[in-house]
């Protein structure tokens, strides 16, 4: 009797160690989540304030299975505040294209890339390109800031963008 | 005819003196120690059940962790009314559609 009492216990203190190790790593994996921090970008802090833009900021967005980045949504919310942000940003204006090729421009689903060299450091002998990279739309007014990249982190963004090409 | 009815399964049979005899026989002559035996027995027990505890404890984290550990993002700061879903969507589709 007194085996089967023991076998019982061991496996009730087994089943409260297990409970309290899933909750462990739910709260280290939503760490974030449960905590917020006040960490924003310096894009974002400048354009938040702004009526006419929607701004937005995401910690650690998942590009794929092991690479995530840091970005800055702005959307313009009309044509006008979205010219400001293209010279903001050093991006053409729609209207400096031919007319031929704005259409092509606008179109629902093309993104354009512009990449800002920002510094290098020396990885393991190799040199590691910091960059921020901008992906905007004239089509929907919208740009997005992935902050200060590693070589890796846009390896991923570009072989992300050319699956669906491949595909 | 006089048949012998198989012993009820249900209904235990008392030891008779004769077989009595033979098991102390047999414990004599193996050198058998039951109490010994059957701590040994527990302690076995206790080994595989303490082995699949931590095989199952493991297990279960690992793959906890593979499901939980890749959400979208981390954390997402705002000054616009439109849902988390629909800044992760507008990422995403920037990402996607890059020609």
């Amino acid at each position: 009797m007194k085996y089967r009492k023991d076998i019982l216990r061991f496996w009730f203190v087994f089943c409260v160690i297990l409970v309290l190790a899933l909750g462990a790593i739910t709260v280290a994996c939503r760490w974030h989540r449960i905590f917020p921090s006040d960490e924003v970008s310096d894009i974002y802090s400048k354009y938040s304030e702004r009526e006419d833009i929607d701004a937005s900021y995401v910690k650690k967005f998942r590009v794929n299975d092991t690479v995530v980045v840091d970005v800055t949504l702005l959307e313009a919310k009309d044509t006008n505040v979205w010219e400001e942000l293209c010279k903001d940003f050093n991006i053409a204006s729609i209207y400096d294209f031919p007319v031929d090729f704005r259409e092509s421009l606008t179109a629902s689903n093309s993104y354009s890339i512009r990449v800002i060299m920002k510094d290098s450091t020396y990885i393991n002998g190799r040199v590691d390109y910091r960059r921020n990279v901008i992906i905007y739309s004239y089509h929907k007014m919208s740009m997005c800031i992935f902050h200060n990249i590693s070589d890796s982190q846009f390896d991923a963004i570009l072989i992300k963008a050319t699956n669906d090409i491949s595909d | 005819m006089n048949h012998r009815q198989p012993p009820s399964p249900t209904k235990l049979q008392p030891i008779t003196p004769e077989a009595m005899v033979h098991i102390s026989d047999l414990v004599e002559r193996d050198n058998i120690d039951l109490p010994q035996r059957c701590a040994r027995y527990r302690r076995r027990a206790s080994i595989r059940r303490t082995a699949l505890a931590v095989c199952f404890f493991f297990g279960c984290c690992i793959s906890y962790t593979s499901i939980i550990s890749a959400p979208l993002y981390d954390q997402i700061t705002t000054s616009s009314d439109a849902g988390n879903q629909h800044i992760c969507e507008a990422i995403r589709l920037s990402i996607e559609n890059v020609s």
